[in-house]
């Protein structure tokens, strides 16, 4: 192979005129010219895209500046960072949406949003904090987006992401949806006690009550903050007095009386495992205490009342369940327990307009929840429309 | 997967059960598609009682059955072998299978031991129009020491019910012999008992009704010795597919709550003192409409006439109030027993009455669907009822329970009533709970705040309390005759279970009551007994638990300071005290035998 190149380079030596450039070599000027040409057009052009992106990229650090203090200067130095990259210049242009969201334009927000193609090198930080103020204001779609594309990278602000999408999820009612986020979390970041947390409340508000103590549990073994901890015991205690388990609830109670005194409602559900336990006078002296630094509240009244007609204490009953009343009249349980306080003093006639409000208002309750649920299927139905306006009245939402 | 069966198989099912039948005696249950029922439980693997553990957050506690436990699971020595069928196989998912079957103690024979009746419920087609056919009923004598041999051959009946449920006793006839009512969808089957054989003769009674009857109640309503009848429906349901029921998101089907059907009419009969029964329209004030499960009868306010408490799944609660004339009038609001606590309607399955807290008077119990505390009402006299149930730590218990068997009983014969409650849930796959549940047992003790209940099961169950079942209707009675109560459990499409009581008194007397001028079980009697100091109050109630008959008799725990002798209120009015009974064993007391007081 070497041996039959060196033979026909010999060939093309041999055929050259003495004196004069060769037609090749005159070939290879002109080829070597040309890409010097290129060459330097092509640095002008880099140049310039260089020093064009050296400008957008001091427009953008200037206006990143002036963000928190002049956001509209921020706006205008982040469009120009974008025109001076070209259009293309992602970061900038999401600096620009926070600056649009800061003075509250959220159409111009959602549309400067929608121009970026690609979060790949945005910052994650300003996705978040984008997100955040998208939450706050309730713009949906550009909360939603931010959120997931500051998801999407890694970091530590991954869990108030998640966080928030969580809480969006609630708010569309998609509580599947939170519950994998949440089993998400929990895998990304197996030492966190949040999303556990988080999961137990959404199991207790969808009434999944053995999952919900699984989830508390599981929250309590990964060393949350003390104050978290509180919160989190608090839950499960009060989820174990609803659920009936009111040995492991006291046991929770005492840990939480350990770590310093029943405060709010707490201390309201602790007297109601009081009362549980049958242990009545102490529920009472419990809610006595409530109201004396929280001043009277309907709850509070309302379990008064309920304790005082337990012990047959019928006057006590009516006054406080008269109050709570007063101070709630769509209380269910307040009428209810009035009208049997009446009827226990021997005034049936008294009674008798507490027992129709509660009555009046559990029909209500049921039936406000089948009208949602045929509104869901039927959203357009003016008459079921005109049906829960009006039961909502009524039950006073 | 589940919606699609072979259209064959249904004609394979029908021809196949027959011969089965023939050939399997009391094993109803042979020809059965069982796949499905057996995915479910499966799914819900029946895993030992669990805890949750305060010490080890996250954890959860296996608790290990205790040494202490006092009751045993008999059923396979006791040799009954009897399966209620809901008809889940036809995968129709309707709501006829969800209520499911109870169970009846009483003494057929005559031969002063409880013998065991039990519906067998029935199929349905997987074919559409759906075709409900009926199993059998069964029939168990005992031979005294709570062995059963299989005598259904002695029951002829013309045609079994579609789906039959309940077994109801009275000696409607008074010949002597308890006769049986049974009740299911597409009505009623009475049986007349000759001593020997329980005759069908509902067509001559003039009981010849074609609803939907679920619970019924024997007592003398007008006081004339006769004993007539309560009849309870559920809902009006038609045999038709219902409409898509469960989880939508998940295309889970399930069985259709009970607020898609309209309540059902509540029925009550006289007894011609002739073998029949005519109807009295307007016997009940109100609406007389329910979707009832259970009905328990007994005098509540000590005014010598029958009064009737209805406990209804997902409307309120009934309780009417007898007297000397039509209607009875319902007072469930004004008494407070309609409801929850908080006055809303609940799931309401098994009922009872009994005094459980020892002031005489007779309270009420009902147990609920999932998400209700059970409620228990605490007679406060002049017809007044609070709602006890957390005064009585009972609450929060039933949260994540459906409940259907349940009733007041002195299982440890300490002279406190205590109850049990048999779980199991409707929905087979998207309730709240699991569609198995456990059972359970609570202990009637002292307290500052006067009784409350004290959950013992895993102290005293055993084996199968610690165990997840889909319960229905259940029975107390002394099956041995050994002075303590024991139990009989009716599942779903499981076999029916038989647990001894092993507290074992050993003292104690048991009182039959058999009355004359009023009807023979004298229902809405009071029998009090001295007992360590203090009275206690025993109502003669009927139609007690869910869909069942517990035994009439009445236990007594006896030492050496009690004596042997009780006092009767008999409806009439009328109290007579009885002296030198026998103890560890059953007096009959025969109303005007008597001493009268």
């Amino acid at each position: 192979m070497s041996r039959s190149k060196r033979s026909f380079r010999d060939h093309r030596s041999a055929h050259r005129v003495p004196g004069k450039p060769s037609s090749t070599t005159r070939r290879y000027g002109m080829k070597t010219l040309g890409l010097t040409l290129l060459g330097l057009g092509l640095c002008s052009f880099l140049y310039y895209q260089y020093s064009s992106r050296l400008t957008a990229r001091a427009d953008y650090l200037r206006a990143r500046e002036s963000l928190s203090q002049d956001p509209r200067e921020a706006e205008r130095l982040a469009e120009l960072a974008v025109e001076n990259a070209g259009g293309n210049y992602p970061e900038a242009q999401l600096l620009r949406c926070r600056a649009l969201a800061m003075t509250g334009e959220w159409e111009a927000t959602l549309g400067c949003f929608s121009l970026i193609r690609d979060f790949k090198t945005c910052d994650a930080t300003d996705l978040l904090v984008l997100g955040e103020s998208a939450v706050q204001a309730g713009e949906w779609k550009v909360a939603t987006e931010s959120l997931a594309a500051s998801l999407a990278k890694p970091g530590s602000h991954a869990s108030r992401a998640r966080e928030l999408l969580i809480r969006l999820d609630l708010q569309f009612r998609r509580p599947e949806v939170a519950l994998q986020r949440c089993r998400e979390w929990q895998t990304a970041e197996p030492a966190a006690a949040v999303p556990w947390a988080i999961s137990g409340d959404i199991n207790t508000s969808r009434i999944n009550f053995a999952s919900a103590m699984h989830d508390y549990r599981q929250a309590l073994q990964r060393s949350p903050s003390p104050a978290l901890q509180t919160e989190i015991r608090s839950s499960l205690a009060q989820l174990l007095i609803h659920t009936g388990e009111t040995v492991v609830a006291r046991r929770e109670f005492d840990k939480l009386i350990s770590a310093g005194p029943l405060t709010g409602k707490l201390q309201l559900s602790y007297a109601q495992l009081l009362r549980t336990e049958g242990r009545n006078f102490d529920a009472l002296a419990e809610i006595d205490q409530h109201i004396l630094r929280n001043g009277p509240s309907s709850e509070s009244l309302k379990l008064r009342g309920i304790i005082h007609l337990d012990e047959g204490h019928v006057s006590e009953a009516v006054r406080d369940l008269k109050d709570s009343v007063k101070a709630n009249p769509f209380d269910i349980g307040a009428q209810h327990k009035l009208a049997q306080a009446y009827l226990q003093s021997g005034d049936p006639a008294a009674a008798q307009p507490h027992s129709d409000a509660s009555r009046k208002l559990t029909d209500a309750t049921y039936r406000i929840s089948e009208v949602e649920a045929q509104l869901n299927s039927d959203p357009s139905n003016n008459d079921l429309k005109q049906e829960f306006a009006s039961l909502r009245a009524l039950l006073g939402k | 997967m589940r919606m699609c069966s072979s259209r064959h198989l249904p004609i394979f099912v029908a021809a196949s059960s027959g011969l089965v039948l023939l050939l399997a005696g009391c094993n109803w249950g042979g020809p059965i598609d069982r796949t499905r029922e057996e995915a479910i439980r499966q799914s819900q693997p029946n895993q030992t009682r669990h805890y949750l553990d305060d010490e080890v957050d996250g954890e959860l506690r296996t608790a290990q059955p205790s040494p202490a436990a006092k009751w045993i699971d008999g059923t396979a020595s006791s040799g009954l072998n009897f399966t209620y069928r809901n008809g889940l196989e036809g995968k129709q998912y309707t709501i006829l299978e969800s209520v499911g079957g109870g169970v009846a103690l009483f003494d057929y024979d005559s031969d002063g031991d409880l013998d065991v009746l039990l519906p067998g419920g029935g199929t349905i087609s997987t074919t559409v129009p759906i075709r409900i056919t009926g199993l059998p009923t069964g029939l168990f004598q005992n031979d005294g020491q709570g062995r059963f041999t299989d005598v259904s051959q002695n029951i002829q009946l013309k045609t079994p019910l579609p789906m039959s449920h309940g077994a109801f006793v009275s000696d409607f006839n008074r010949d002597g012999h308890p006769d049986v009512l049974i009740t299911g969808y597409g009505g009623l089957r009475l049986l007349q008992n000759d001593g020997q054989q329980l005759v069908d003769i509902t067509a001559q009674s003039g009981l010849t009704l074609t609803e939907w009857i679920t619970a019924a109640s024997w007592a003398d309503v007008n006081r004339d010795g006769w004993a007539d009848l309560l009849l309870v429906g559920y809902v009006e349901w038609d045999s038709v597919p219902d409409e898509f029921c469960g989880d939508r998101a998940t295309r889970i089907r399930d069985v259709c709550p009970p607020q898609k059907y309209a309540a059902s009419r509540q029925r009550m009969y006289l007894n011609n003192k002739n073998g029949t029964f005519s109807e009295i329209k307007d016997a009940l004030e109100g609406e007389s409409r329910g979707k009832g499960l259970g009905v328990v009868a007994l005098d509540l306010n000590d005014d010598q006439w029958i009064d009737f408490y209805v406990a209804n799944d997902q409307v309120a609660n009934q309780l009417y109030l007898g007297g000397p004339t039509f209607p009875l009038r319902e007072v469930a609001v004004t008494s407070g027993t309609a409801g929850s606590e908080f006055g809303a309607p609940e799931g309401s399955m098994g009922v009872d009455a009994a005094d459980y807290n020892g002031d005489g008077l007779p309270d009420l119990w009902v147990v609920n669907y999932e998400l209700e505390d059970n409620s228990l009402y605490r007679n406060r006299g002049h017809g007044l009822y609070s709602h006890a149930t957390v005064q009585a730590g009972l609450g929060g218990l039933g949260r994540t329970y459906v409940g259907f068997g349940t009733g007041f009983a002195d299982f440890d014969l300490d002279g406190w009533l205590d109850l049990f409650i048999i779980n199991g849930h409707v929905l087979y796959e998207t309730g709240r709970s699991s569609y198995l549940q456990f059972p359970f047992l609570l202990r009637n003790e002292a307290s500052a705040g006067g009784r409350r209940f004290r959950d013992v099961t895993a102290e005293t169950g055993g084996t199968w309390f610690g165990q997840k079942h889909a319960g229905r209707g259940a029975a107390v009675g002394d099956l041995d005759n050994d002075g303590d109560l024991d139990l009989i459990v009716v599942e779903q499409n499981r076999p029916v279970t038989v647990l001894y009581n092993q507290h074992q008194p050993a003292n104690w007397l048991s009182i039959e009551l058999q009355g004359v001028d009023s009807e023979p079980a004298a229902v809405g009697a009071t029998v009090r007994y001295q007992f360590e100091g203090r009275e206690l109050v025993r109502h003669v109630r009927s139609g007690a638990g869910y869909l069942s008959q517990f035994d009439q008799r009445i236990q007594f725990p006896a030492n050496s300071d009690s004596l042997n002798e009780v006092t009767i209120k008999w409806l009439t009015g009328k109290s007579e005290r009885f002296k030198h009974l026998q103890r560890n064993s059953t007096n009959r007391l025969k109303e005007g035998q008597g001493e009268p007081q």
